[in-house]
């Protein structure tokens, strides 16, 4: 009797525990979405999770509706397996998008490959989207052999979130974003306090019991890349050429910068996402992307962050980097299908206003990026006036996948004592060099 | 006659036992059947391709495939990252290897001899196993995480909390033991499979003989259930030389820098991230070389002192 009661208990504990870890396996994501009931199917594959994810579905919903000859087959990846799902596909053959988001950052590993058409370059010579209403320093970098190929949907940038209250408490007025290096380094040491309210340099500062940390450097992508281009130098230079310039002495300025953040001003190095900690007070600036607006934006209380273009640190010049979410069409379409996906791409980039407004992420239409939206998204200011005059959009490789998994462990490496600056950077430059041969 | 007859009776009951055999040796390949399709599809098949794989340079998105002879091999001489990745691999292997067998060791002498609850303690046990790679991941990472749950008990115990998946000094071990918790609870069972073999009167005799609690252990024992030590040795190593999901979910593809990058993180991301098909074939079969020798080596060493 006894024994068959705790078997009964145990049984209950174990489906407890289960049905504990559903919502965990329940993550995964791929599902697919079938919106409309027209005859002609376009598979679209999307990166676009959260916030930004939602009012992708939205439009795609909407287009649905108003476009009954088609269906589409909706799937939401996660960008941690979206390219290994997509290389999968496009080899098997089948079962691939016809539609699909990609960053501009990859595309010629697809474009060169022939497995993307140029299909912007296609929209606009029929007059469908006009070729003026996007920046030329985008366009220009999904463009290969004179034709564009995927159409940009949005164009975002990063720059410095900042918590007003911890400003307030060090006497600095949101109003006055740092200057050069040297000013930001003052910031950083009057937004440090250890556990007794000291700030470093005061007399009994406890570095090893820091209350309030003065920045978070998470992604390097954020981060270090447009310190390198204030450096005067990048990662690589385009192909066919494709130099290595990340062992350069430029860019071991550059990143040494940080690495003394890290090592001698007590920047937190080795967390991905402090999006918390800045909501606790925990946290004084985070180097994050435009699209962390609607993190902010959902939970802070009002007026408790503010958003500061990314600040000038380096000699040569000031500079944000750019991104853009394309919209790219696969190489074996139907003609028929082609006909409706490019209607798809109209439809999403003349909406990508209402995209703008709900996910903080600027149109890549610079027609579309009216002064109105500063009033509504209080980062839309300071980032698109700091990537009309300073962007400049991420580096791109035909490798870009694999010399970006060099570039993150290098600093990875760097930011938590293992290597050097010196020798981070030049196994790094090995490497990509050996990748790229 | 009658020998004629004999003889027409002994040649039918041969060629009925013939076919009786045949027969048999039918049943027996249908039996065998299912797993040898299998077999052949999904382990014969892929073992001969990936081989073959090695030898060539493919590349998938740009479609080239060519034979290239021992070129692949040549370069994973050169692949610095080939030899680190592999070192964490042994290096993990080793250290979860050996705290697989010393906590299902001690969880099973544990369970052997309690019996209030024995059946809910080896369920408890075992249960962590039937989770998924996944699920362990998200959990444990939370859980080690610098604002996590193990440093916010720590803090309350007055010690200061560790950056266990973020330190290149913690973050192989924090891994091995995050796998351990999870995978524990098979070589219990097998364990204390074996140790439930073990004659009573065995025991007997050594308490008749004077023997303590800790010279039974040493003495009958593990002596005794040293084929089932030794499986479990070579089967774990094998297991977690191959260590993927880990370090993919935990440590961002093997980081701080490559503190926790494996072999089979190396080769996964050279196959499908990189599309270096025939590299990462030669890769593949380097590790299989790698770990024959090993579970060889292992075979050879606790084999010697073991009776079956």
């Amino acid at each position: 009797m006894h024994r068959k009661l705790v078997s009964r208990l145990l049984l209950a504990a174990m489906i407890l525990l289960l049905i504990g870890a559903l919502p965990l396996m329940a993550q995964d994501d791929g599902e697919v979405q079938e919106l409309g009931t027209g005859e002609i199917e376009i598979n679209l594959w999307s990166g676009l999770g959260g916030p930004d994810g939602q009012s992708m579905t939205d439009l795609i919903t909407r287009f649905a509706e108003e476009n009954p000859d088609v269906t589409i087959n909706y799937q939401i990846l996660g960008w941690g397996t979206f390219f290994d799902k997509l290389s999968a596909a496009i080899v098997a053959g089948s079962g691939g998008p016809d539609l699909m988001t990609l960053w501009h950052s990859v595309v010629p590993q697809y474009a060169l490959t022939g497995h993307i058409m140029p299909v912007a370059e296609q929209m606009f010579n029929l007059g469908m989207l006009d070729k003026d209403d996007f920046s030329p320093a985008l366009l220009d970098s999904v463009t290969f052999d004179g034709e564009v190929y995927p159409m940009p949907f949005d164009n975002y940038g990063a720059g410095l979130y900042v918590n007003t209250r911890l400003l307030e408490r060090a006497g600095i007025s949101v109003d006055d974003p740092p200057e050069d290096g040297e000013e930001f380094l003052e910031y950083i040491r009057r937004l440090t306090w250890d556990e007794n309210g000291y700030n470093p340099g005061d007399e009994g500062f406890d570095a090893d019991n820091i209350a309030v940390w003065p920045l978070s450097i998470g992604w390097h992508r954020i981060t270090v890349t447009p310190a390198l281009y204030q450096w005067g130098t990048d990662v690589v230079t385009p192909a066919p050429e494709a130099e290595v310039l990340i062992d350069s002495e430029e860019a071991k300025a550059a990143v040494q910068y940080f690495h003394d953040l890290v090592f001698e001003h007590h920047v937190l190095p080795g967390v991905n996402w402090s999006g918390e900690l800045m909501l606790n007070d925990g946290l004084s600036m985070y180097l994050d992307g435009a699209w962390t607006y609607n993190f902010y934006n959902t939970n802070m209380e009002d007026g408790q962050i503010a958003f500061w273009p990314y600040p000038r640190l380096g000699p040569e010049r000031g500079s944000t980097i750019m991104w853009s979410h394309t919209l790219a069409v696969t190489s074996n379409i139907e003609p028929d299908v082609l006909e409706a996906t490019m209607r798809l791409i109209q439809f999403l980039s003349d909406n990508s206003k209402e995209h703008s407004i709900k996910t903080g992420m600027p149109s890549a239409r610079l027609s579309l990026r009216t002064e109105d939206l500063a009033d509504q998204i209080w980062t839309f200011g300071p980032l698109t006036t700091q990537m009309a005059a300073e962007g400049v959009p991420e580096y791109q490789s035909e490798r870009f996948t694999e010399v970006e998994d060099i570039m993150g462990a290098a600093y990875s490496s760097i930011f938590t004592g293992q290597q050097t600056v010196e020798e981070g950077l030049d196994d790094a430059a090995q490497r990509i060099r050996r990748a790229l041969r | 006659m009658t020998s004629r007859f004999a003889t027409a009776d002994s040649d039918r009951i041969s060629n009925w036992t013939l076919t009786n055999k045949r027969r048999e040796a039918l049943a027996g390949y249908l039996f065998l059947a299912p797993y040898l399709v299998f077999f052949l599809v999904f382990l014969a098949g892929p073992v001969i391709s990936a081989f073959v794989t090695a030898f060539v340079e493919w590349e998938l998105l740009r479609g080239t495939y060519r034979f290239i002879g021992l070129e692949n091999f040549q370069l994973i001489m050169e692949d610095d990252l080939f030899w680190i990745a592999l070192g964490n691999s042994l290096y993990f292997a080793l250290m979860t290897t050996v705290g697989n067998v010393v906590v299902a060791l001690c969880a099973a002498l544990a369970l052997k001899s309690i019996r209030l609850g024995h059946t809910l303690f080896r369920i408890a046990m075992y249960a962590p196993v039937v989770l998924s790679i996944s699920v362990i991941g998200i959990i444990f990472s939370r859980l080690l995480a610098p604002f996590g749950l193990l440093n916010a008990g720590l803090e309350l115990l007055g010690h200061k909390g560790f950056n266990y998946l973020a330190d290149p000094n913690l973050v192989l071990p924090s891994l091995s033991l995050t796998t351990i918790w999870w995978g524990f609870g098979f070589p219990m069972l097998i364990f204390l499979a074996a140790l439930y073999a073990v004659p009573e009167t065995l025991y007997e005799a050594a308490r008749i003989d004077g023997a303590g609690r800790r010279q039974i252990l040493w003495q009958v024992t593990l002596p005794l259930i040293r084929p089932a030590l030794l499986f479990i040795i070579v089967t774990q190593f094998i297991a977690h030389i191959q260590v993927f999901g880990q370090p993919y979910i935990m440590t961002n593809g093997g980081g701080p820098g490559y503190s926790s990058y494996t072999i089979v993180l190396h080769i996964y991301r050279n196959a499908f991230s990189y599309y270096h098909m025939g590299y990462a074939g030669a890769m593949a079969l380097s590790l299989g070389v790698v770990m024959f020798v090993f579970a060889l080596a292992q075979f050879r060493l606790l084999g010697r002192y073991t009776e079956y």
